[in-house]
């Protein structure tokens, strides 16, 4: 089992990207750290890196968020209410697509889980450790990512990002 | 033209289709590889097949790699052009996809001009092939 080589810096640009590109051009991941990733919150997605590395992607947020995160993924109206598998597949699919590019920076091959998404708070003992993570606000909302490497277990699922910025000591 | 979105995800066949159709494409969509040879069966049986797929690599039942590798082995959709779509970012994936029969690859995240300079590359903007 190889180290993932992956940092604050990597999951600052990751998220940027991802955010920038389909949440919206208002997305800022905030450039200081939380004291600890926030992985309690009302909505969280995580997907699970398998293969030379075990770690964890993890998003996580407030219900406001996911339903904006929704609203402006499925393009609503500033009228329209997003309904609840609208936010699974909204946040499932960004933890996706963070949790892809954290993947390829895998030192040998790995495979990605599908997302799973749930409410309250993560199983964190199955998620290993924090590794590092940031936050990302937008207007109408703010969102936790995080990266947990270690003794992750064989659960299928993977979901999330977080928002806001740090690394483990 | 038809083009056939492929991804497990709403939201993005959403923006996927919603890019396609801004060019002029008319839309069909999958959530998987095995629905999407249901909907390429259906749309077969009315004459029509899809110029284009653009397809996920991780999906449920039928992942994207599969679904290129069971529609290599159907005739009848030689000439449907095969975009991966995904987060498999690793050159030995892109690897994998083109050996199998993909024809272009696009890494999430994208943005709608990164999507059509592939669809110019492919021939296949509407206003090009007319």
């Amino acid at each position: 089992m190889s180290d993932l080589n992956i940092g604050v810096e990597e999951l600052e640009s990751i998220t940027a990207d991802v955010w920038n590109t389909f949440v919206g051009e208002d997305a800022v991941v905030l450039p200081f750290p939380s004291e600890r990733p926030n992985h309690d919150a009302d909505v969280t997605a995580h997907v699970r890196i398998r293969g030379s590395v075990a770690a964890a992607v993890v998003i996580a947020c407030d219900t406001a968020s996911a339903a904006e995160l929704a609203r402006r993924m499925f393009d609503l109206g500033p009228d329209a209410e997003a309904g609840a598998e609208d936010v699974a597949d909204a946040i499932g699919e960004l933890a996706n697509i963070v949790g892809g590019n954290v993947k390829s920076l895998a030192p040998d091959a790995a495979s990605l889980t599908l997302p799973e998404v749930g409410t309250g708070e993560l199983p964190g003992d199955s998620l290993g450790v924090p590794l590092c993570w940031v936050d990302v606000v937008w207007d109408g909302g703010q969102a936790g990512l995080s990266i947990w490497t270690g003794d992750v277990n064989t659960s299928s699922s993977t979901v999330g990002e977080s928002v806001i910025g740090g690394t483990a000591s | 033209m038809h083009a056939l979105v492929v991804d497990d995800s709403r939201a993005m066949r959403r923006i996927v289709g919603g890019i396609l159709e801004s060019v002029g494409f008319e839309t069909l969509q999958a959530e998987h590889g095995q629905d999407a040879l249901d909907v390429l069966a259906e749309a077969g049986a009315k004459g029509i097949t899809p110029s284009l797929a653009c397809i996920d690599w991780n999906m449920p039942v039928m992942n994207g790699l599969e679904f290129v590798m069971a529609v290599r082995t159907r005739p009848e959709l030689r000439t449907m052009t095969l975009m991966m779509v995904t987060t498999e970012s690793e050159h030995s994936q892109i690897v994998r996809a083109l050996a199998a029969g993909a024809h272009e690859y696009l890494i999430k995240p994208f943005t709608a001009d990164a999507m059509m300079d592939k669809l110019r590359l492919l021939g296949l903007m509407p206003e090009v092939v007319g």
